[in-house]
């Protein structure tokens, strides 16, 4: 794959990037870092992609794993009550202005907030499943864990979603 | 709650994430070689040089105000440069000095891509600049040259020397190294605002050291000279200027 593929592709992931990083770190700035490494990293080991189809999920995969490895590093500084506190949220959410949307806009911030607090692992799996729509085998590749475990962490997911949530309202 | 709620939790990057993304791509070597980063908050009032950048900026602060820098180089030079092949790689034609009478040699040199950014991380400007490092047992000494032109609105306020008509101007501060992941205090914050400081994201731990400049252009290139630590004097350090001033 040549320079010009790989800026192109990873374009076409940016979104994709952007949402498991920042549902990792949960901040802008390590998110940006997060994926930094990634696109340098990858770039650095494109030798070892064998298919180009599979390259996002190659590139997922060592997001991934600059997630984990961010995770290890970072001293908890700033628990997430504080985070919601002090991160400008704003931004992550489109501009509304009737009421429902309005509205809508609190729901998605509640519903940021309960993904946010899942444990890393259950919410990757989450991330990936119902957000960046692969499937449970391809989690399973992505995540090399067993397909049973993809399905556990989902069932968990689910109900701490749901559960959160019914208390919001 | 359906997968496109899921999705609408998260909505779009925010547009410094794109900046990034793209800057990144921008800056890949198609020989691979390892890419650093460097990202420095700028206290407020001056824009100084670190180990990668040469960063000072004109016309594209009349939209914004300038509040950081991001540079990212890739080793270019093992051996000394040529003028005329940094002139190939950037297009400038810099005086350039091997080897300084008080022991500094050349060592390595890179090239980097800058970037200044505004507070909502917003690029005004993007220029390229040579960065050649000196050595002297554990010293180390920083020339970096650029087309870019200095900003006069944060021209660095230090001790103005003159020699062979051109001005050159010396200013000192600490400058805080600190890893990626460092969360800025508020006593931090204060302190990169009154200027007592500046700081550096990128290290493996916090460190603490004086750093002093020369500045000065010549024919449309600015010139820095750098040393962060204290092996070389103000004179030390204008002196190796000087050198570089009257090399052909």
């Amino acid at each position: 794959m040549d320079k010009e593929t790989f800026t192109k592709k990873v374009l076409e992931s940016e979104m994709t990037l952007y949402r498991i990083a920042k549902s990792m770190t949960l901040n802008e700035k390590d998110c940006e870092d997060v994926v930094q490494n990634a696109i340098l990293k990858s770039f650095q080991k494109l030798d070892t992609l064998k298919q180009e189809q599979f390259f996002k999920t190659w590139l997922v995969r060592i997001l991934i794993n600059e997630c984990y490895s961010f995770k290890r590093k970072s001293v908890p500084t700033i628990g997430y009550e504080d985070y919601l506190e002090t991160e400008d949220v704003k931004d992550d959410f489109m501009v509304t202005d009737s009421l429902e949307q309005m509205e809508k806009k609190d729901d998605y911030q509640a519903l940021y907030g309960a993904i946010a607090r899942l444990k890393p692992r259950v919410r990757m799996a989450v991330i990936l499943y119902y957000i960046e729509e692969y499937s449970v085998e391809e989690v399973k590749d992505i995540l090399k864990i067993p397909t049973g475990t993809v399905k556990s962490r989902l069932s968990k997911g689910r109900k701490e979603l749901k559960a959160f949530l019914e208390k919001q309202e | 709650m359906t997968k496109k709620d899921l999705r609408k939790a998260f909505s779009k990057p925010p547009t410094h994430f794109h900046n990034m993304v793209e800057m990144t791509l921008n800056n890949l070597t198609e020989e691979k070689e390892k890419v650093k980063m460097k990202k420095m908050t700028l206290r407020k009032g001056l824009v100084f040089a670190a180990i990668t950048v040469l960063a000072l900026s004109t016309t594209a602060l009349a939209a914004g105000k300038l509040a950081s820098i991001t540079s990212m180089s890739n080793t270019a030079y093992k051996t000394f440069p040529t003028a005329q092949k940094i002139s190939n790689d950037i297009g400038i034609e810099p005086q350039l000095v091997a080897n300084f009478d008080n022991g500094f040699a050349f060592s390595i040199g890179s090239i980097a891509t800058n970037k200044d950014r505004d507070e909502d991380g917003n690029v005004m400007r993007e220029y390229k600049s040579v960065t050649l490092n000196y050595t002297n047992g554990n010293a180390m000494v920083i020339v970096t040259m650029s087309g870019a032109t200095p900003n006069n609105q944060d021209a660095i306020a230090g001790d103005k020397n003159t020699y062979k008509d051109i001005e050159l101007e010396y200013s000192s501060h600490i400058s805080k190294s600190v890893p990626d992941d460092y969360i800025m205090t508020e006593q931090d914050k204060k302190d990169v605002e009154s200027g007592k400081y500046t700081f550096n994201t990128g290290g493996e731990n916090i460190t603490s050291k004086k750093v002093h400049v020369v500045a000065w252009q010549k024919d449309n290139i600015s010139y820095r000279i750098m040393e962060m630590g204290e092996t070389l004097d103000q004179q030390g350090l204008l002196n190796m200027a000087y050198k570089i001033i009257d090399s052909e």
